[in-house]
Order: C-alpha cells, then sequence, then structure tokens
C-alpha cells in the first residue's frame, strides 16, 4: 500500500505538495488566474516537448551530458512558448515572463527525466503531462480563491493584456491584498501543505483497510 | 559610506524575495552545520554566479542581441556553474555530482536575474550578489530555527516541518517588507 500511495503522482513523495518543488512557481503562478493558465500551458508545452525529445534522442545523447541537454532543450522550449504566447498576448507575455522562465527550473527539480529509461515514448509523454497537469491544476485551484478574494475579480489572458470577469468597485474594495502577495501565498501554500497531509493520511489508511479487506 | 548603506538597502531587498519567493527552501536542511560544505555551496554559487551573469549580459547578450531570450538562458549559465562549482567542492566518489543542478531550486538564476535588473556597474552586481548571498545564510539560520522549535514546541503533527516553516516564512518576509521601505525612506527614496 505504501508504494502504491509513495508512487501516485498526486499523493505520492513527488507530488507538488509533498515535494514542495516550484514553490516559487506554485506562488507566483497563481496570483492571478490568467497566470496560472498560461503557466499550465507552459508547463504542457516544457514537460512534454522535453520528455519526448530526450526519450526520441535516448540512444544518441552522451549519458554524461544529458543533464546538461536537459537544461539547455527545457529552457529553449520555455523560451518557444513564451515568443508564441508574446504573439498573441505582448503585454501579457511581460508581466508573466518570471513565472514562465521558473518552468523549466521546477521541470529539471522534479528529475521526471532521470525516471524514464523504463518507459516507453508514450507511457514516459503520458507521466510526464500528467505530472504537469496536476501541477497546473492546482495553480488554478489556487488563482481560483487568490484572485477574487485579493483583487476582487477573475481575469484570463487576452490579445490585450487580460480579459476580467466578475469585477465591480465594491468586490475591489472588499478584496484582502494580502492574499495576493506573496507573503499571503506562503501562508495560503503552508496551512495547504498541512491540510494535504491530514488528507493523505486519511487515503493511505482508506487505501489499507481496502486492501485487508 | 554609500557602498555600505546601499548594501543594507539590499540586502533587505534580497533576504525579502528569498523569504517571499520561498526559494531555496528545499536546500536548508532541518539541522544545519555551518562547518558543512553543503550549505556553503548555494551561497557560493550566487557569489560568482550573479557577477558572472552580469558580465555574459553585459558583453555578450546585449552584442548578440538576445532581447528577451536572455531571461530564460539564464538558467542554463545559473545551473552549469553551480554544477562545476557542486563538482569542484562538493566531489563525489560514485560519480559526478548533481548538487546545483536546478541552480539550488532557482535560487542562483533568481539572484542573477535581479542582478542583470539592477545592476548598472560591476561593483553594483558584486555588491547584490554579496547581499543576497549574506541574506541566504541569515534565512537559513532563521529557517533551521523554525525546523527546531517545531520539534520542542507543541506543534500538531501535520503542521510540523515544511507547512510551520512556510507559514513563518509569510510572516517573516511581512516584517522584512516593511524594513526595507524603512530603509529605503532613511536613505531618502520616496
Amino acid at each position: 500500500m505504501n508504494d502504491r500511495l509513495h508512487a501516485d503522482p498526486l499523493w505520492g513523495k513527488y507530488s507538488p505538495l509533498t515535494a514542495l518543488t516550484g514553490v516559487a512557481l506554485i506562488i507566483l503562478g497563481s496570483s492571478r488566474f490568467s497566470f496560472a493558465v498560461t503557466v499550465l500551458g507552459s508547463l504542457m508545452w516544457v514537460y512534454g516537448l522535453t520528455i519526448v525529445t530526450l526519450k526520441v534522442l535516448e540512444n544518441l545523447l552522451p549519458r554524461i551530458g544529458r543533464n546538461g541537454i536537459a537544461i539547455l532543450l527545457s529552457s529553449l522550449y520555455s523560451y518557444g512558448y513564451y515568443y508564441l504566447f508574446s504573439l498573441f498576448s505582448p503585454i501579457m507575455a511581460l508581466e508573466v515572463a518570471f513565472p514562465l522562465a521558473l518552468v523549466p527550473i521546477t521541470f529539471i527539480a522534479r528529475g521526471l527525466y532521470r525516471q524514464m529509461d523504463n518507459l516507453s515514448l508514450s507511457q514516459a509523454l503520458g507521466t510526464s503531462l500528467y505530472e504537469a497537469l496536476i501541477l497546473g491544476l492546482l495553480l488554478m485551484a489556487l488563482a481560483l480563491f487568490r484572485e477574487p478574494f485579493g483583487f476582487g475579480v477573475l481575469t484570463i489572458p487576452s490579445p490585450q493584456g487580460t480579459f476580467e470577469f466578475f469585477g465591480s468597485d465594491l468586490a475591489s474594495h472588499f478584496s484582502i491584498r494580502l492574499i495576493v502577495s506573496t507573503a499571503g501565498g506562503l501562508l495560503i501554500l503552508g496551512y495547504l501543505v498541512a491540510l494535504f497531509r491530514v488528507l493523505r493520511n486519511f487515503y493511505g489508511k482508506y487505501l489499507a483497510q481496502r486492501e485487508n479487506k | 559610506m554609500s557602498i555600505f548603506i546601499n548594501l543594507a538597502i539590499v540586502s533587505g531587498f534580497a533576504l525579502n524575495g528569498l523569504l517571499q519567493l520561498g526559494l531555496g527552501i528545499k536546500m536548508v536542511p532541518a539541522k544545519m552545520k555551518f562547518s558543512s560544505l553543503n550549505f556553503w555551496l548555494p551561497p557560493l554559487a550566487m557569489l560568482i554566479t550573479a557577477p558572472l551573469s552580469w558580465v555574459i549580459r553585459r558583453y555578450i547578450f546585449s552584442f548578440l542581441g538576445f532581447g528577451f531570450m536572455e531571461v530564460f538562458l539564464l538558467f542554463p549559465i545559473s545551473a552549469l556553474i553551480s554544477l562545476g562549482i557542486g563538482n569542484l567542492l562538493a566531489h563525489d566518489e560514485k560519480g559526478p555530482s548533481t548538487k546545483g543542478l536546478s541552480a539550488y531550486d532557482g535560487l542562483v538564476f533568481a539572484v542573477s536575474f535581479i542582478t542583470i535588473r539592477w545592476a548598472l556597474r560591476f561593483s553594483e552586481a558584486l555588491v547584490i550578489a554579496l547581499s543576497f548571498s549574506l541574506s541566504y545564510v541569515l534565512v537559513s539560520i532563521l529557517v533551521t530555527e523554525i525546523h527546531k522549535r517545531s520539534v520542542y514546541e507543541s506543534v500538531p503533527s501535520f503542521l510540523q516541518g515544511r507547512p510551520l516553516v512556510l507559514i513563518s516564512m509569510a510572516l517573516l518576509s511581512l516584517v522584512f517588507a516593511f524594513i526595507s521601505v524603512a530603509l529605503l525612506s532613511a536613505a531618502g527614496h520616496p
């Protein structure tokens, strides 16, 4: 049961809330919903393309320099995404440049590409996209809480910058700015990690009971 | 004298930046040993990489006209320098060390990013790099002390360790934000 729980990308030891890989990305990328959507796209793009390239060129690449190649590839793909995104929304691209630059760091810190040796291309791609999706959805879930309560508005990327939903003067007046600050992000993340631990404990017990039956 | 005032101001910012972003939080061990080489690797990497990145940006990137691509090239540069320092100083007999692979969880990258944005002269890049390195040491002491206290004090088990560190860092970052503003006001900035 423990092995199953530990290997799970959502609850396991590599889950974003257990390993806390990319704390900075979680905090910066979840301050606005438009940032979270953009970062989710970047995560899927960088994780997917880097893993596919590394798997396709597996036999051609020297093993000793693999880490360096993974760093270069993920950074170049990240820039590629930034460039394409800047064609769609130049103003938003400027705002989100730093969180986007943290995506390859999160990818390398997670070390997913070092665990892909025994997997086929489709399996490796599936695993990497699933992990990217989990991290991206976590960002979006946090942003759905932080932005409306912090700014009194909800934004999505648009060619003019951002498109605002549900914004009003009253909502903006009653918003709590601390929530969208990085300090607020750390506070929320701290309590979320504690809640995650409690839920993970319950889930582990549930799995153990089911196996005993 | 002005260099010390700048150092103080930048230290406030640096400390605040490190605390707020949670960068390098994974690097700080629960039990810190000052004598351990591993503890000194991230600040050393910051001290070397940030001024070097400034030089590369000033004399190579701007010459080649890389524009915004330089932000995305900073990570490979930071990671390779950090990896080089890790291999040079903390050589592992099992093979090449992977210490510094992620530029110490993005810490060295962030310091280089801020340095190339703020510094106009090489001396300023050095001051910023030095203040970030010193700030990292101070943040590490604070975080380790929080780790220790969470073991001795009656803290609920699910809050022990990293959750408590994150919450404490959030509160500390608020304090240091006010210190930064106070330092800026004292230096005559609006």
